[in-house]
């Protein structure tokens, strides 16, 4: 494992898609369909050593019975937000959407910060996730995701 | 010199012993440095027994530590702590994304000045004078080094690499992670438990997969940046002698050796990792503490070749002018190599040669031995806490 969690030593996790010690990565939401329009993910700067980390932001979703869609690919700047479309979490009873990000380091140094992202309606509902990440020196590269899933 | 050598020693075995650990958050780690890559500095006038080793602006460290000559059991070694730096990752690029420093660097030349900047600051024991030794521990030699690669192009933050590494992070399979089960899909919960059972593996196993990747193409962008590229290094130093811990009274500080230097890399070739270097500098050296600075000028040829574990340096240079009322002429050979020995040594055998002329060096011709210890001890460093 190149990837090490703060919070309790000497516990990892299985990757990306598990909860641990100081990470939320991942979380179920009830939100009726007729609030869900207006939705925008909200993506905070990370917060700690960054040592010129290289990032990319890629997020996606899928509603039930349709095709899985892209929604947003870029460079991340390091602090965004993204508007989601009205004709995505509206359209089904339950879906999924994730937040894909990239970490590389040229440096080797490593890095160590949070991030946060939320999920925001018009409403005012939000629901936000983050990872306590830690790419150690040498490791390279990692992946922050980050899932919400929305039901009725 | 030797309390603090002890001292770094008692760190490393130290650090070793917890490995794995992870710095705090607003630390930097000082480590060894394994094998460098690249570092044609034709010993960058600094201390001609760690010619390969005075840092490239090219190798990005926020901060390294090394312990060069430890051994110093072989004649000719003078036993030196080095602290080399990147004076951007140090006080801002920390805090930075690698898109920041990009912009940082099209908007202010100091700052693409900064990151093509490497400090070397060094401590040895007792004296580099070549004549004439005085008493053990009267004497301590403190060394300081800049070097900035001019042209820019080289650099991790240059654009070269940042389209490269883009076009790595671009690569759309790195994104093809699974699709989540969503409960709706199943009328048996234990079915909805086993697919998402299923969905983590397979999220594991995008996550690795594009790990791999990325981890490829990183040291791929860095030689297709070296091939691409040509690099002009100026560096400029000195050393001088100081008070040690036995000093005597009325000792007192005096340079010993000043220089300013321009470095052309000749040949880079990242396939086969072979890489010539050619270096003009001019240099004043006090040869005995009564005398004045003989001033110089010579021409340094490097040629190296490195692997991940494995590197080979070979280094002559010759004077060509004599500059003041300096006499002599001057010619130094090296020739080093260094092995990594498991994950946390590398070993480096060396020997030197100075004379006249290079056959006169050749013929003085003296063995070297160094030691680096890679990436022990984890000193921590405290850094202003990252602004929110």
């Amino acid at each position: 494992m190149n990837r090490v969690r703060l919070g309790k030593p000497g516990t990892t996790t299985q990757g990306g898609s598990t909860m641990s010690g100081n990470d939320k990565l991942e979380s179920t939401i009830q939100v009726p369909r007729e609030d869900r329009k207006g939705a925008k993910l909200v993506l905070e700067r990370p917060a700690g050593t960054l040592n010129t980390v290289a990032m990319r932001l890629v997020i996606s979703g899928k509603m039930q019975g349709q095709d899985r869609r892209q929604l947003h690919a870029d460079v991340f700047p390091g602090a965004v937000t993204v508007p989601l479309p009205d004709d995505f979490l509206p359209t089904a009873a339950q879906g999924w959407v994730r937040v894909v990000l990239t970490v590389a380091d040229p440096v080797g140094m490593g890095a160590q910060f949070l991030q946060r992202a939320t999920l925001v309606f018009e409403k005012g509902q939000k629901e936000a996730l983050w990872d306590d990440f830690s790419l150690q020196k040498g490791a390279g590269a990692d992946f922050i995701t980050l899932t919400w899933t929305v039901v009725e | 010199m030797k309390a603090l050598l002890a001292l770094l020693l008692l760190c490393a075995s130290t650090a070793s012993a917890q490995d794995g650990g992870t710095p705090d958050a607003g630390t930097v780690e000082l480590d060894f440095p394994s094998i460098l890559r690249g570092g044609s500095e034709t010993a960058a006038g600094l201390d001609i027994a760690t010619a390969g080793e005075v840092v490239h602006p090219s190798n990005p460290s926020a901060l390294v530590v090394s312990l060069r000559g430890v051994g110093a059991v072989l004649d000719g070694t003078q036993a030196s702590f080095a602290l080399q730096l990147n004076p951007y990752l140090l006080t801002d690029g920390f805090e930075r994304l690698y898109s920041e420093a990009v912009a940082a660097r099209n908007a202010s030349v100091v700052t693409r000045l900064l990151q093509d900047t490497a400090i070397t600051l060094g401590i040895g024991q007792d004296t580099p004078y070549p004549d004439g030794v005085p008493e053990k521990g009267r004497f301590a030699t403190v060394m300081a080094g800049l070097s900035v690669d001019v042209l820019g192009e080289r650099s991790i933050y240059g654009a070269a690499y940042n389209a490269c590494i883009q076009r790595v992070l671009t690569d759309p399979s790195l994104y093809e992670f699974p699709d989540k089960p969503l409960p709706g899909d199943f009328v048996n919960p234990a079915d909805f438990e086993k697919a998402l059972g299923d969905y983590r593996l397979a999220m594991e196993a995008t996550r690795q997969a594009g790990i791999a990747k990325i981890r490829q193409g990183l040291p791929a962008c860095t030689r297709e940046t070296r091939q691409a590229s040509t690099a002009l290094f100026v560096s400029v130093g000195g050393r001088w002698v100081t008070p040690g811990l036995k000093s005597h009274d009325g000792d007192g500080v005096a340079i010993q050796r000043g220089f300013g230097a321009a470095t052309v890399e000749l040949l880079s070739s990242a396939d086969s990792n072979l890489e010539a270097a050619i270096q003009v500098r001019v240099l004043q050296e006090r040869q005995r503490p009564e005398l004045s600075m003989d001033k110089w000028v010579d021409v340094g040829l490097s040629f190296g070749v490195a692997s991940q574990r494995f590197q080979l340096k070979l280094e002559a240079t010759q004077s060509l002018l004599k500059l003041g009322n300096t006499d002599q002429k001057r010619a130094s050979v090296v020739a080093t190599t260094r092995v990594t020995v498991g994950e946390r040594f590398t070993v480096g055998l060396g020997v030197q040669g100075q004379g006249e002329d290079l056959a006169d060096a050749v013929g003085q011709i003296r063995p070297s031995l160094v030691l680096d210890l890679a990436e022990l001890p984890t000193l921590l460093q405290q850094l202003p806490a990252p602004r929110s």
